[in-house]
């Protein structure tokens, strides 16, 4: 409660002292500071990802495909102008030199944090701007290893890794992505 | 004399025979020729200069993967080595059309027909002279060159294996047919290079895995890996039975802390097989020096997670399998890691498989020994999908997957390759689609020379048994062919309902599949509705109709899509905000700031049935005025009270927070409203209001805070003295009255610093109002 003190000219208000208050709370938000660029890479790899918007799917006309009962009969729509191919458990997408791949490895993992992890010790890769999706409910893991971008989906211990290495074909594996569909009766 | 001309006859005649042998020893003598020849755009076409014949075996191939570096102008693959290019077929003008540009060709003769292809072994079945050539069109623009290697001798390349290989667990009780167990693969050979087993390095740039099938990919596991790992996704799971995949002598071994318990099996043909990671109990033996005679199929141990397994401990329990080649044939397997490793799927590229080639160089000086990979070769006794399959003159039978092929003798007029390859669903148009994968069906000559018209009649079969026919009316049900994937043909086709199957009897050799009508081509119809966040007290103003095109809301609004689908079901919907990325829908849209809205939106059904794209544009203007707080004090009892204004009528909404805090929020009709949240206390001498924060919604932006507090002394005349303070974080403002002098003071400081000062007849009383997040100030 500030008192005030009475003079010959009026009233002289009390000095009010801020300034050990502002530096408690300046020594505040840099200990939080602090804690959070500590916290950041210590804490598992699910710390560090973040739910996205699905990515982008164009109505462009399509043309679905199904994998053999060997790649477990998923499903994708294919844009108008590509040909698919599937032979020794990999999918090719092609149109003329522009290629997306879909190839499977089974795992024991149960969840992609840990295969990812797992698949850069490895075969010594990094895999970047990783992010953590979903699309129709399967967990999936989106980044890129170089210059190529790769969608990882799992679905009953097997990971279907989709990618390109062309950058003009990003939003092709976008949309196909999107449609990845899969049933129970693999 | 007589003697003497004897002894000359016999000498004459032992030189005659001499010379005839030695002539026949020089026709018929065995001469390995090895030649290396540079191909270039200005010299396409060159005569080997050897003379070949029948009975020879010729072997031409490209001389290292260093020695192509062809480019035409316009070609689909950066370079082009042996096999051509991919995306071109020649036309009419090339030297040979119809196969792949700027392939390498083969002539033995100078009129007998071109060969193309690339690493070509073959006996020779007519006598010439050997020309090589690139197929390739006049004018013949190019850079680069490339070299081939020919050897011409009489001593034909070893055959490779026979198959002698199961899977080494039991798939089928996993109903797992073998194509599909076999491909379940955890972790993959590398063919780039499978150095594991003596922890070698990789060459720089060698990420990923190299696999069987020539593909590189970075995301496979996994790299420098020496043999096959399946798990779960196989049936491979802890404690399977583990089998011998072929007969022979097995032992144990664990001295490898990586493989910990393994059995090896020495198969008797110069192959050993591996098995790590295995339990330790029930082990065909425990011997590391003695071996024990096991049947192919025998359970040899079980699956289980000794070693280095991932992810650590149980839940990475899986088999690890290992095919070693005994090289030099010294009975001895240790002294061909890992020079002796091979691929069981072989090597099922056109490219050049990386690890026969690879070398390295283990000892100094003298000891130096230079060692290098090992050829692979498919050894599983059944095939998986899309191998190449012999099929002679005398005709054949072929079934894959769901398909059957039924070639009559003389249906070929040479030993040919079939290859069956799996190809996409196809729909032929809106209402013909494909049931199950389709197929493209080739036949290469042994010069890899296409075969398309046979000469005779085959028939070919569909089994729709265990198709799903849910989609498609299943009496309308044919086969059909395509020459480019794109437009189809039905054939004539016979179908028995009985057994499900599909055949026709054709002559050619293409794309083919198994078409039905569809049942479904009608695509789901998509609704969108409308409803306005509005407080119940607001009912007068005239809302505009929910479905309107071009709507103008005065409130936030929420919009929910409606699809129906009269056949298939909707499979899901997906919207598109003012040119942003396509979304799935899966919950009603909240619209809370105003603006202009363009959705876009269209369904598809579970027969991806697609329906057009509907576009609705709308706007949100909330009425100007929003709310804003209104403190004031009270003279009759000092006390502080707090209240609002706005567009007509407001709600106050009061909450009870933590630490004695209460939150305030007011909202108009228009779902438009502010919140401020509040610390109170109320003493014997004073009432004090903190103002921590100001909340807009829709949202502004607010730095308002503060504290005001009032006290004062009041007698039956009234108010005597009256001190009113309002400290914000930039300045303090005191409001103080006395009676005695019947004057309000009113001053404003900052820190030390007196910023203003009045003094005002009468009691003045301190009013704050907010203004779009600030407070201002009267009295």
């Amino acid at each position: 409660m500030p008192i005030a003190k009475r003079t010959a000219s009026g009233f002289n208000l009390p000095h009010e002292k801020h300034h050990y208050k502002i530096l408690i709370l300046v020594g505040l938000v840099g200990l939080w500071l602090i804690l959070e660029l500590l916290g950041y890479g210590v804490f598992n790899r699910a710390s560090q990802n973040k739910t996205v918007d699905p990515p982008p799917l164009s109505a462009s006309k399509t043309k679905s495909f199904t994998a053999s009962s060997v790649m477990g009969g998923f499903t994708i729509e294919i844009p108008e102008g590509f040909e698919v191919e599937e032979k020794f458990g990999t999918v090719i997408i092609r149109n003329q030199t522009k290629q997306i791949r879909i190839s499977q490895n089974s795992t024991n993992f149960n969840n992609l944090n840990d295969y990812v992890t797992s698949l850069e010790e490895l075969n010594k890769i990094n895999f970047k701007e990783e992010s953590s999706i979903q699309i129709n409910n399967l967990p999936i893991k989106l980044g890129y290893i170089e210059n190529q971008k790769t969608y990882f989906i799992l679905f009953q211990y097997t990971v279907y890794s989709l990618s390109t290495e062309d950058a003009s074909q990003y939003s092709i594996l976008d949309q196909i992505a999107h449609s990845f569909r899969i049933q129970n009766n693999k | 004399m007589r003697f003497k001309r004897f002894i000359q006859l016999v000498c004459v005649l032992t030189l005659l025979s001499l010379f005839s042998s030695t002539q026949i020893k020089q026709t018929l003598a065995l001469e390995t020729t090895v030649r290396d020849y540079g191909l270039t755009p200005a010299n396409p076409y060159v005569d080997t200069g050897i003379d070949v014949r029948i009975g020879d075996y010729l072997t031409i191939r490209q001389l290292s993967d260093t020695s192509a570096a062809l480019y035409v102008e316009g070609m689909t693959v950066p370079w082009i080595a042996t096999p051509g290019d991919p995306g071109c077929v020649a036309g009419p003008n090339f030297t040979l059309p119809g196969v792949r540009c700027w392939s390498l060709i083969a002539r033995i003769g100078s009129s007998n027909p071109f060969y193309v292809g690339f690493s070509l072994n073959f006996p020779v079945l007519q006598t010439g002279r050997l020309y090589l050539g690139i197929n390739h069109e006049l004018p013949f623009i190019a850079s680069g060159f490339f070299t081939v290697r020919v050897i011409a001798n009489y001593v034909p390349p070893p055959l490779p294996p026979t198959p002698f290989l199961e899977l080494p667990w039991n798939h089928q009780s996993s109903n797992l047919p073998f194509d599909k167990a076999a491909l379940e693969i955890n972790s993959y050979f590398d063919h780039e290079y499978p150095l594991l087993s003596i922890g070698g390095i990789e060459p720089e740039g060698s990420i990923g895995v190299l696999s069987f099938d020539g593909l590189k990919i970075p995301e496979r596991f996994y790299s420098s890996h020496d043999g096959y790992d399946w798990g779960k996704s196989a049936g491979a799971t802890i404690g399977e039975p583990v089998l011998a995949a072929a007969s022979g002598c097995a032992i144990f071994k664990n001295d490898c802390g990586a493989c910990d318990n393994a059995i090896l099996i020495n198969h008797g043909n110069y192959y050993q097989t591996r098995y790590y990671h295995l339990q330790s109990t029930d082990l065909v033996i425990n011997s590391t020096t003695q071996c024990v005679n096991v049947t192919q199929g025998q359970m040899i141990g079980r699956v289980g997670f000794s070693g280095n397994v991932q992810p650590p401990g149980e839940s990475g329990s899986h088999l690890h399998f290992m095919v070693i080649e005994d090289k030099d044939r010294d009975g001895d397997f240790e002294d061909n890691i890992p020079d002796g490793l091979t691929d069981p799927f072989g090597w099922q590229s056109e490219a050049t498989d990386p690890w026969p080639n690879y070398s390295w160089v283990v000892g100094e000086d003298t000891d130096a020994i230079t060692y290098y990979g090992n050829d692979s070769h498919y050894l599983w006794l059944h095939p998986i999908p899309d191998l190449n399959a012999d099929l002679p003159t005398n005709g054949g039978f072929f079934e894959f997957q769901n398909l059957k092929l039924n070639f009559p003798q003389n249906a070929v007029k040479e030993k040919t390759k079939l290859e069956i390859l799996l190809a996409p669903f196809v729909t032929v148009s809106e209402t013909l689609e494909s049931v199950g994968t389709s197929f493209i069906i080739t036949l290469k000559n042994f010069f890899n020379t296409p075969v398309t018209t046979l000469d005779q009649l085959y028939s070919i079969t569909f089994d729709y048994s265990n198709e799903d026919l849910s989609r498609v009316n299943p009496e309308t049900l044919t086969i059909y062919s395509s020459e480019d994937g794109v437009n189809w043909v039905p054939e004539i086709t016979d179908l028995n309902s009985t057994t499900k199957t599909a055949s026709a009897t054709l002559q050619h050799l293409t794309h083919f599949a198994l078409i039905g009508e569809r049942l479904d081509t009608e695509p789901p119809v998509t609704h969108h509705d409308f409803s306005q966040q509005l407080n119940p007290a607001e009912q007068d103003l005239a809302l505009p109709d929910n479905n309107d095109n071009e709507a103008i809301f005065p409130s936030a609004v929420n919009l929910t899509m409606l699809p129906t689908d009269n056949f298939s079901g909707v499979d899901y919907t997906l919207y598109k905000l003012n040119n942003s990325d396509w979304q799935e829908y899966s919950a009603p849209l909240e619209f809370s700031e105003a603006g202009t809205y363009t959705l876009e939106y269209y369904s598809v059904d579970q027969h991806e049935n697609i329906e057009e794209t509907k576009t609705t544009t709308f706007e949100i203007q909330f009425p100007e005025i929003i709310p804003e707080a209104m403190i004031t004090v009270n003279p009759t009892n000092f006390s502080i009270q707090l209240t609002a204004t706005g567009s007509g009528e407001l709600i106050h909404h009061e909450e009870q927070l933590a630490e004695e805090k209460v939150s305030h929020t007011f909202s108009d009709a228009f779902n438009q409203s502010l919140t401020l949240l509040t610390k109170p206390a109320h003493t014997w001498l004073y009432d004090q209001l903190k103002v921590e924060e100001l909340t807009y919604s829709p949202t502004l932006e607010s730095t308002a805070s503060g504290i005001l507090t009032v006290s004062g002394l009041k007698d039956k005349k009234g108010v005597v003295t009256m001190l009113t303070t309002w400290k914000t974080p930039d300045y303090l403002l005191t409001v103080f009255f006395e009676r005695w002098t019947n004057r309000t003071y009113v001053v404003k400081t900052e820190g030390k610093q007196v910023l203003s000062s009045e003094k005002l007849p009468g009691l003045h009383l301190l009013v704050l109002t907010s203004n779009k997040g600030i407070f201002e100030y009267n009295y």
